[in-house]
């Protein structure tokens, strides 16, 4: 009886501690299509997986590349997905599918600069379905950071208690039942053909700060995951190709030395691996009726709009059955 | 291995609950298990730093007892006593000395001669001027016979690497803390109960206050001409991260210790409501002060040429002058190494300083100010003196705040200037003070207003104490359901109200 | 003792050396009144003192600094 008292408390603590969890997290975090991109990987099995950044997110239709290549196509780019991420992210697919071919879109400023502790950083790890996968996902992730991160997913997403309705009006209906895209369409952009489609924008670009490569900040750590991906691949015998997307033309002249010493840097880097890199930013790297200037791009990052996207993926996938 | 990071509290769960599960004899070697593996978790390198102090401080306290037990001759005891001794201090604030301050010589050294020597890289192992420090205070203890020589090697490293202190303090005595890390301790409900309380406290203050501090306190200190009129709130935001930061991290470390049955020394004891400077570092970083006194401030005063010193002073000024003078220069060396240590620049070195400059005139001023008091009828007991004092001390300290966290001394000073000469405290709201998600108008109303609670909280607890009480001791007697909500009000504030602890999640003084 | 007394009055008038037994361990002297009696006693009585005599015990009353001295002029 006595032994039984003194562990009210703490088991007290901890059911209320994870009551809040489950209600906070169903009302602030919300709905997001990495929901549809994990529940998609669970369920389906693919051909070719596409990795990466937003570049790739919005860059490759994974509709078209279909159309060249025959097979079945998922694009798992993401903002904020790091090798690390992308490399939990395939071994999550690939307990469903047994894919040939994986593409991942490297974006330099992901291999210089750190993981940050924004936004939608530790959204894959919040949707990953518990399994050995997220268990190593976790030590490999969440170990170091700042435990709140882990314990109180909700924690990055306090500002959102003003949208705390649309959240749950969202969260209550059928789309998010059944991993439907609905919720994600409004008049810049939509998930569609599993990518983001943005819009044909018009009117000044956006500059913002550009995270270019910058040997002297290397982030190991992706490079020691996209190794680790590398080896997983070459274990299952899955061909690995390294893309990456073609920015407009203004942002690359503005910084041609940057995009130079990038591509020399990751080509020789790559090499050392056996691996092809496909830098579309390069001149004899052409695509076919492809429109570079920044008019058409989203911002001078290189963000492409979906028509941009369809021609980019015609040539990335003509490229991929050469 | 932060400790903000969810590694470091797995760590010290499983550290905690196996210390309870094996065998009591035991409970030691676990430690320093654990121990070395928290410290080799930051490297294998440097942690051959950590064994080459043990084992140097180790055999020279064998070395200088058994010169005073076995060398028959006194004189000769005594020479070869303090040869030992001087090697291994020498050997050891050596690589101190080099691994954190070559650059800043090296950089002096250029500004003055106009050479070009490049920077150098070194290893600076976590820690090391703590473990210095608490390793190098053993030794002079052992020297001086106020301390046995430990002569389990073992025993010893534990002393010198015990993890929850490591990193940032408290500096502990042999004398205090030696017994208790080898004695055994049996499960105890109350102070496991103690030592949550006080580790979720700790983590209020360090992520509720001084992480919604820091965000202003970089802003302002970080754009002195942009925010010219916020200088005055730049500083005050200082003073409540710094103390906040620091000794919410000596809360974590010393619940930590707690959770064990081991209690570490307090590093801090409301400094804020000091009545004088010395007042002050009686109560900030109290570990550091003492360690000071006791190692520099005594030695140096009681040193032979220090004798000399005094002679000469007493004949020269009269007897009260001559009898302070030494003190007062003993205690500006003093205050030049607390400065040094706290980092290798000038405005750290100007910082010590003037905190010396302040204690040595107050020390020199003392029977001046006892008649001055008794010609204005001023009791030492009357509230409003007290209040008086006190905050004459909060702005004396605030000034020094200055230098320390200004960029470099002639920032520091303008800063000064321009919170003498501008006040506008609508500058907050203009727009470029923000972090991580979140920033505009909003946001810094927010901020503030969650600082500013936290502080009410902060300023009554401190009241209580103040006055004796010991609130954990109260909060053990209250009924589960009440120590249950505290527990879970004090959890859950650290995600509501706290801002992330940087992309690092360090603690200021985490890097010394 | 009678010396030891004067010399206490002189450093710090406004303290009771007569009964107090806690002069280190209630804050009474501080450490530049503890060195400045240090220095009037090694003057005064011709001992030297060590840092290692610089300890509460040695501090806490008027007694304790006697027996100090008495000590240390022994040595």
């Amino acid at each position: 009886m006595r032994n039984f008292k003194k562990l009210l408390l703490p088991a007290v603590v901890a059911l209320v501690l994870a009551a809040v969890n489950f209600c906070l997290n169903y009302a602030l975090i919300p709905y997001s299509y990495v929901r549809i991109m994990m529940h998609q990987i669970e369920t389906q099995e693919y051909d070719t997986l596409f990795l990466g950044t937003s570049h790739g997110l919005n860059g490759i239709s994974p509709k078209i590349i279909e159309e060249k290549t025959g097979g079945r196509v998922m694009n798992l780019c993401l903002g904020g997905e790091y090798p690390k991420d992308a490399y939990y992210l395939l071994k999550q697919a690939c307990k469903k599918s047994s894919p040939k071919t994986v593409v991942y879109e490297l974006d330099p400023g992901y291999w210089c600069t750190p993981e940050g502790q924004r936004g939608d950083f530790n959204r894959v790890f919040y949707e990953m379905p518990w399994s050995l996968t997220k268990l190593e996902y976790f030590f490999a992730k969440e170990w170091k950071l700042d435990f709140r991160a882990a314990l109180f997913p909700w924690f990055y997403y306090r500002s959102q208690f003003r949208q705390m309705e649309e959240i749950l009006a969202v969260k209550r209906g059928q789309e998010y039942q059944n991993f439907g895209a609905g919720p994600f369409q409004n008049e810049g952009q939509g998930y569609a053909d599993g990518f983001m489609q943005n819009a044909l924008a018009t009117g000044p670009k956006p500059e913002g700060k550009l995270e270019l490569w910058d040997e002297q900040e290397k982030n190991e750590d992706s490079f020691r995951y996209f190794e680790k991906m590398q080896a997983f691949c070459e274990k299952r015998g899955i061909r690995l190709i390294v893309i990456t997307t073609p920015v407009p033309s203004e942002t690359l002249e503005k910084y041609a030395e940057k995009f130079e010493e990038s591509d020399r840097f990751f080509t020789e880097y790559l090499k050392g691996l056996g691996l092809e890199y496909w830098n579309y930013n390069r001149p004899e790297r052409k695509i076919k009726d492809f429109d570079y200037s920044l008019n058409v791009y989203t911002d001078y990052e290189g963000h492409m709009w979906a028509g941009q996207a369809e021609q980019f993926s015609a040539q990335l996938g003509e490229d991929m059955i050469q | 291995m932060s400790l903000v990071s969810m590694e470091f509290l797995l760590f010290a769960a499983a550290a905690v609950a196996g210390y309870y599960w094996i065998p009591k004899r035991c409970q030691w070697m676990w430690l320093l298990l654990f121990s070395y593996i928290y410290y080799a978790s930051g490297g294998i390198r440097v942690t051959c730093f950590l064994l080459f102090t043990t084992l140097t401080s180790y055999a020279a306290g064998i070395l200088v007892e058994q010169a005073a037990e076995k060398i028959p001759d006194k004189k000769k005891a005594k020479r070869r006593g303090k040869q030992v001794l001087a090697s291994a201090l020498l050997l050891n604030f050596g690589i101190l000395g080099v691994l954190k301050y070559t650059n800043f010589a090296l950089h002096t050294v250029n500004g003055l001669f106009g050479t070009e020597f490049g920077s150098l890289q070194f290893l600076l192992p976590l820690g090391i001027s703590f473990y210095t420090f608490q390793s190098m205070g053993y030794l002079l203890d052992v020297y001086w016979g106020r301390a046995k020589a430990e002569h389990h090697l073992f025993r010893f490293a534990l002393f010198v690497s015990f993890f929850p202190q490591i990193l940032q303090g408290p500096i502990g005595r042999f004398s205090a803390l030696g017994e208790q890390l080898y004695a055994s301790h049996p499960f105890d409900g109350k102070r496991i109960e103690r030592g949550c309380l006080r580790i979720l406290w700790g983590y209020f203050k360090k992520m509720a206050i001084a992480d919604n501090a820091v965000i202003f306190v970089d802003a302002i200190f970080g754009n002195p001409e942009l925010y010219d009129g916020l200088g005055l709130m730049g500083v005050l935001m200082y003073s409540i991260q710094l103390y906040c930061d620091f000794s919410g991290g000596m809360d974590v470390v010393i619940g930590i210790g707690e959770l064990f049955g081991i209690h570490l020394d307090e590093n801090f004891k409301r400094p804020y409501f000091a009545v004088s400077i010395t007042d002050f570092w009686h109560r900030w970083h109290i570990t550091l002060g003492t360690w000071m006194k006791d190692y520099v401030f005594y030695p140096v005063t009681l040193s032979g040429w220090m004798k000399h010193f005094s002679k000469f002073a007493k004949k020269a000024f009269g007897k009260q002058m001559g009898r302070t003078l030494p003190i007062c220069l003993a205690n500006l060396i003093v205050f030049f190494v607390v400065g040094v240590w706290h980092g290798a620049a000038w405005k750290f070195i100007v910082y010590g300083l003037y905190n010396g400059l302040i204690i040595a005139f107050s020390g020199l001023m003392a029977p001046a100010y006892r008649n001055w008091k008794k010609a204005l009828h001023i009791s030492d007991k009357s509230r409003a003196f007290h209040l008086f004092q006190m905050a004459r001390t909060f702005v004396l300290v605030n000034i020094s705040w200055f230098f320390d966290r200004a960029e470099d001394v002639p920032t520091a000073v303008l800063m000064m200037k321009n919170t003498l000469r501008r006040l506008d405290f609508r500058q907050v709201l203009e727009p470029g003070i923000e972090i991580g998600e979140a920033s505009g108008t909003t946001f810094t109303v927010v901020a503030l207003g969650v600082i500013l609670g936290g502080c009410l909280l902060l300023f009554a607890v401190s009241v209580l104490q103040e006055q004796g009480k010991d609130l954990a001791e109260i909060f053990t007697r209250q009924h589960w359901l009440v120590k249950a909500a505290v527990y879970l009000c004090l959890i859950l504030a650290l995600p509501v109200l706290g801002q992330p602890s940087g992309e690092s999640g360090g603690f200021i003084y985490a890097q010394f | 003792m009678e010396k030891l007394m004067e010399i206490l009055e002189d450093i710090q008038p406004d303290a009771d050396f007569d009964t107090c037994e806690t002069l280190i361990d209630d804050g009474v002297l501080d450490s530049f009144a503890i060195l400045s009696i240090v220095s009037e006693l090694q003057d005064e009585f011709g001992i030297t003192i060590t840092p290692a005599d610089i300890i509460p015990e040695n501090f806490n009353s008027a007694k304790a600094l006697w027996a100090m001295v008495e000590r240390l002029q022994e040595a």
